[in-house]
């Protein structure tokens, strides 16, 4: 796994996010320790460490059934890790307690809520789990949000609900978010006002987000910092520009190398394509300057090429 | 425990358990006003365990399906469990929740029937505590196993199911006797009147089930993250519906297949005079003032008879048989004993009575023989007359007997339906009753030649017993086999047989004249808004004595068929003007059998002047 943590420590990420907000507090709100999480026999998290730092957005891509909806649930304390510890604003446990939930802000890929409960009712039931928890600040954020107050959640759209399910894990101000794939499963407009708003609420109330999906435009969209995981590992963590800068793709004459070269490692290798093979390798950004490859050779990869890279089925690399 | 979480379920459910406990208010008001009908055993505190019944079955499923099933059903628990609360406490809160419901309506009418109760009966605190325990120890038993059963999700139903066929196969197949332990003790038949002795052995018992359930349904919620119940709770798929069936059909038929085959010992009268009967034992016992020898003769005599009887009707094997001589009946009353661990056919009689006719006792005997080998079969009241006269007949086929015209003239002097037959049973008893069908069997025999009446009676009787719809359908019809015999439909043979009973009336119009004489009148008469006694009186026309006569009672339950003979309670009287008054007391809303009946020497029979049910107004 590629993880330039100290990268972004010094500042020497090329940390332009996305949203364009510089990375100001450098605290780690969240880290966890080698994480794995098995059902029966097949492990769905194989030793994740994720780190999350105050007033960023982390997206979590990555492929349905990678592991990220089991993940964020261990993050949740919904499920137990087999193995691995959290570290949550500076506490580390074996799995989150209830207390440790009350400074988590959820939302999840399935909204199910009480269908006899309206957005107020079901307000006001949650906000008997948080001490914290501010009235005006919900009824603010379902104005703002336009999730009707008196309509039972039944009668919500897909994405009202997933909106009334953004306010009330917003509504007492949690300094961590955690947003399991919410825009999976709404239309274009509705996805770009989720995204809308959840980038106002973060940068407005200086939360951190961590934001789980397989849409790679969305997340280039909102994240300042992404995590990749493919079948249960993570194969990337860091930066997006030095994600661009670290992947490139190769294109050679058959056989092509042996091995990959020093410094490189071998993400994926691309079917011939008239008589030309093509090799997508990681390393740090000076290692490509040192590579042994003629650079007419060396291409840049969208993020989306490089998500794939990273996520095809690893009998294909 | 979650203050919030009970809020929610409060607003969620509080329609229904508003509702239940309205319903239940209203159920004790009732019972409260109506004490009389339900106190039987001297205590008003009795009425309690009619709530405790009903809230440990019916509210505890209702409140489980609310609380449990329906928030795994729809999957809230993972809203749920995506707030800070733990899985624990969420199935805690909703645990105590519905144990509070349910017991909250039980301490109110517990309550209620305390403040009336008190007025007029001394209530110990640790009769009161007994009481309390004893009721509410199956009502949260019953609520805890529904909650575990709304946790196992889809497979409620079956385990329901299953649970229903284990205690049928237990009861079956094994000594197990559900109404003797946990909960039914607790709510047994002494609820109200024990006041001293707690019964630690059934509370203990019922806690342990209640701890041990409630450790399982932490078990599934906790198991695997709640995976597990989140599993059980999705939608049955169409490969396990089919595979639950199958199993399902499979138990019962195994139960079925264990059950015929099951053999249970031949019932062993020790020191008894002993003859075979075709192989089988028939064991008479001696006792006072009939001797080994009387025994022995009558044990060489019935297996005689119940082996001409077995090669006639070709039976293929016959019960042990045991004849125990009872000096508390009357000579002319036979009693069937219950087996519950042994196999054959006990029977006991007044054998020492100089009154005792062993031809009505050999028409008893092979009836209960023939019930034995039909499987209960040629009970079915269609075909009940021919149980009754073939055995009858059969057990003085040798002689005339003088006493049948007269007892039939008695017997049809109502008229009567033979298709309902146990109507006609009661009316007039089952020996006049017995002469009465042998009566129709001597018509139908002098219609027949002797082979044909022989293959009809074995097609009647021994028919090999189906079960169920298959045996319903298969068994022959008395209307297709008089028709294959050229005699008419069954309502033809009817009509003859009137004809020959009206025949015997002819002869015997002056019996009849005389009973005719005799005028029995019964009336409720109120002592109370609530209680009742009867009144019974016999009297005799003109200058006709009345004689001495019999009542006859029996408080009837629910769904009280025939009642034996010596079932009823006997209450001799002489004729008289006046009215003579039942010892027992009525009460309103009781069913209750009346006999008024006479014993006629002429006719080795009493004859029934009055039987009739009467509901207590």
């Amino acid at each position: 796994m590629i993880d330039e943590n100290a990268a972004v420590a010094t500042g020497e990420a090329a940390d332009v996010p996305a949203s364009g907000a510089p990375l100001s507090e450098p605290e780690v709100v969240l880290r966890t320790f080698g994480l794995v999480r098995a059902f029966d026999a097949v492990r769905a998290v194989n030793g994740v460490d994720l780190e999350l730092r105050r007033g960023e957005v982390y997206g979590f891509l990555g492929r349905n059934g990678a592991g990220k909806t089991t993940t964020l649930r261990m993050l949740m304390g919904i499920l137990r890790p087999d193995s691995g510890e959290i570290e949550l604003m500076g506490e580390r446990v074996r799995r989150v307690r209830a207390a440790q939930k009350r400074r988590l802000g959820y939302v999840s890929q399935e909204q199910v809520f009480y269908p006899w409960m309206t957005a107020k009712q079901l307000g006001e039931f949650v906000a008997g789990f948080y001490a914290d928890w501010d009235a005006a600040h919900f009824t603010r954020l379902l104005r703002v949000l336009d999730v009707p107050v008196e309509r039972k959640s039944a009668q919500l759209s897909g994405g009202t609900r997933m909106k009334l399910g953004l306010a009330l894990a917003l509504a007492h101000r949690p300094p961590l978010l955690i947003l399991d794939e919410p825009t999976a499963g709404l239309d274009p407009v509705a996805r770009r006002e989720f995204l809308d708003i959840l980038r106002e609420q973060v940068r407005s109330e200086g939360q951190t987000a961590l934001f789980s999906s397989h849409l790679v435009g969305e997340v280039e969209e909102v994240a300042h910092r992404i995590g990749i995981l493919h079948e249960g590992r993570l194969r990337y963590q860091g930066s997006l520009e030095r994600l661009r800068q670290s992947v490139r793709r190769v294109r050679l004459e058959e056989p092509g190398p042996e091995s990959a070269p020093p410094g490189l490692e071998l993400v994926r290798k691309e079917r011939a394509n008239e008589g030309r093979r093509a090799w997508v390798y990681s390393g740090a950004p000076e290692s490509w300057d040192t590579s042994p490859f003629p650079r007419e050779a060396i291409e840049a990869l969208s993020l989306e090429d490089i998500f794939l890279a990273y996520a095809r089925r690893s009998d294909e690399a | 425990m979650s203050a919030a979480l009970l809020r929610k379920e409060w607003r969620e459910h509080r329609g229904a358990l508003i509702l239940l406990n309205v319903l239940f208010g209203v159920l004790g008001a009732l019972l409260v006003l109506n004490e009389a009908r339900y106190a039987t055993h001297g205590t008003l505190m009795e009425v309690l365990k009619i709530p405790a019944v009903m809230l440990s079955t019916a509210a505890a499923l209702f409140v489980a399906h609310r609380l449990v099933t329906r928030e795994y059903g729809q999957r809230t628990q993972l809203f749920l469990e995506s707030l800070p609360l733990s899985r624990a406490s969420i199935l805690a809160t909703k645990l105590l929740l519905g144990g509070g419901v349910l017991l909250l309506p039980l301490v109110l009418t517990g309550l209620a029937l305390w403040s009336r109760a008190r007025l007029h009966e001394d209530l110990s605190a640790r009769f009161l505590l007994i009481l309390g325990l004893r009721a509410a120890t199956p009502v949260l038993l019953g609520w805890m196993f529904c909650a575990l059963a709304g946790l196992i999700g889809r497979y409620r139903n079956p385990l329901f199911l299953l649970l229903f066929l284990a205690l049928f196969a237990a009861d079956r197949l094994t000594d197990f006797d559900l109404t003797r332990v946990g909960p039914t003790v607790l709510l047994g038949s002494d609820f109200a009147f024990e006041r001293q002795h707690f019964p630690w052995a059934a509370l203990g018992l019922c806690w342990a089930a209640i701890l041990g359930m409630a450790a399982v349904c932490f078990g599934l919620v906790l198991h695997r993250d709640g995976t597990l119940a989140e599993l059980l709770s999705q939608r049955m798929s169409h490969r396990e519906k089919v595979f639950i069936a199958c199993i399902c059909v499979g138990l019962v038929v195994v139960i079925s297949v264990m059950d015929a085959a099951k053999q249970r010992q031949p019932f062993t009268l020790h020191d008894a005079e002993q003859a075979l009967a075709v192989g089988s034992p028939v064991q008479v016992s001696s006792g006072v003032g009939f001797s080994r020898e009387d025994a022995a003769r009558l044990a060489t005599r019935l297996a005689n008879d119940l082996g001409a009887l077995s090669r006639y009707l070709g039976l293929e094997r016959l019960p042990a048989v045991a004849v125990m001589p009872i000096r508390e009946l009357d000579a002319d009353v036979f009693q069937r004993a219950e087996l519950e661990n042994a196999d054959g056919v006990v029977v006991r009689a007044n054998l020492a009575d100089p009154a005792f006719d062993v031809r009505d006792f050999e028409a008893f005997l092979f009836q209960q023989v023939l019930i034995w080998t039909s499987k209960g079969q040629v009970l079915r009241e269609e075909r009940r007359w021919w149980l009754d006269g073939f055995t009858a007949w059969w057990a003085r086929r040798d002689e005339e007997d003088p006493r049948l015209s007269p007892r039939v003239a008695v017997a049809s002097r109502d008229d009567f339906d033979p298709r309902a037959w146990l109507t006609t049973r009661e009316r007039v008893g089952p020996c006049l009753a017995g002469a009465l069908a042998a009566r129709g069997i001597t018509v139908l025999r002098s219609q027949l030649d002797e082979e044909a009446f022989h293959s009809l009676a074995r097609q009647l009787l021994a028919w090999p017993p189906g079960t169920g719809v298959t045996g319903r359908l298969s068994e022959p019809r008395l209307e297709d086999l008089l028709r294959a015999r050229g005699l008419g439909s069954e309502s033809e043979l009817f009509t003859r047989w009137r004809t020959a009973a009206s025949q015997d009336r002819a002869v015997h119009a002056a019996l009849l004249e005389a009973l005719s004489r005799l005028h029995p009148s019964l009336h409720v008469v109120a002592e109370s808004q609530e209680t009742f006694r009867l009144e019974h009186r016999l009297r005799g026309e003109g200058n006709t004595p009345a004689g001495r006569y019999a009542l006859l009672s029996q408080n009837l339950g629910p769904f009280t068929a025939e009642v034996a003979p010596y079932a009823l309670s006997r209450q001799d009287a002489v004729g008289a003007e006046d009215a003579v008054i039942l010892p027992q007391g009525l009460a309103r809303g009781e069913r209750w059998l009346f006999v008024m009946q006479q014993e006629r020497p002429e006719l080795g029979c009493p004859v029934r002047l009055v039987a009739e049910r009467r509901e207590i107004p």
